[in-house]
């Protein structure tokens, strides 16, 4: 049995979304996100998997289950920048403006962001909250 | 800073880099499963050529060619292989897993925590497949 592939729930659900992009089947986006949440209690600290996770459950207007999926993937890896940028992203779509407004500060601060261009993009983020400033 | 602007995007661009990476992780090919089953079949028959089943008990031999031709532990391969069965070997197969599961779970058993024999993980995944299947 030298020839074995083992794959990962985490993986198997990258190539059910992978179904989803390159065969336009939405039931394969469905499954994607069920074989990840049902990978959580498998691969808890794959901060990866609830970053996917997150932006499946995003993708089908799930967006409070998405946000606290990012949120578990920003805690998990500190490093990891799209995630703290998807996680503010959504917690300003969900009105919660001032701890995003206050994420975006730190993250600006962390990355030696030019702050005076910070300013006008988090002015943005008020006036397109409806739509959501980041999308 | 764009990425404050295009979280979304910079979200799926990685996404899909690791769709790439987990499709050639499984051996998927983007040159379609024709190609991928023809990479399975190669590689389950030389694994089924290399299996002795003398050592197995006898009640359980009559599993041999279907684990041989089917035991993938190869999780991509082994439904493809099971893809390829036609209406009249799925009934032969579970006809046969039928009357051998009982004793083959036992054997299986038996190994405990030792490491299983090459033709021990060939039943274990066939009577896998054959679970996936029903």
């Amino acid at each position: 049995m030298k020839a074995k592939r083992t794959q990962s729930p985490y993986d198997r659900g990258l190539i059910e979304y992978g179904e989803y992009i390159n065969d336009f089947d939405e039931s394969a986006l469905a499954r994607a996100i069920n074989t990840w949440q049902a990978a959580r209690s498998s691969e808890p600290s794959n901060s990866a998997l609830h970053l996917a996770l997150s932006y499946g459950l995003d993708s089908t207007d799930q967006t409070e289950e998405a946000l606290e999926a990012v949120r578990v993937a920003k805690e998990l890896d500190s490093d990891r920048r799209d995630a703290e940028i998807m996680y503010l992203t959504l917690l300003a779509e969900l009105g919660q403006e001032a701890e995003a407004l206050s994420g975006i500060e730190a993250a600006a601060e962390r990355q030696e962001v030019d702050l005076a261009t910070l300013r006008l993009d988090s002015r943005r983020l008020g006036h397109l909250r409806t739509r959501g400033p980041f999308s | 800073m764009n990425g404050f602007l295009r979280a979304r995007n910079w979200v799926r661009s990685w996404l899909m880099d690791e769709v790439d990476r987990a499709e050639a992780a499984a051996g998927r090919h983007k040159n379609g499963p024709q190609d991928e089953l023809d990479e399975c079949l190669g590689l389950q028959a030389a694994l089924g050529e290399a299996l002795t089943w003398t050592g197995v008990p006898e009640p359980l031999r009559p599993l041999g060619p279907w684990a041989a031709r089917l035991g993938a532990g190869d999780d991509v391969c082994r439904p493809l292989l099971f893809a390829t069965l036609s209406e009249a070997e799925r009934s032969e197969l579970q006809e046969i897993v039928g009357e051998c599961a009982s004793a083959a779970h036992q054997w299986l058993d038996e190994f405990g925590s030792q490491a299983l024999t090459d033709e021990a993980a060939a039943v274990m995944y066939l009577l896998l497949g054959i679970e996936d299947m029903e």
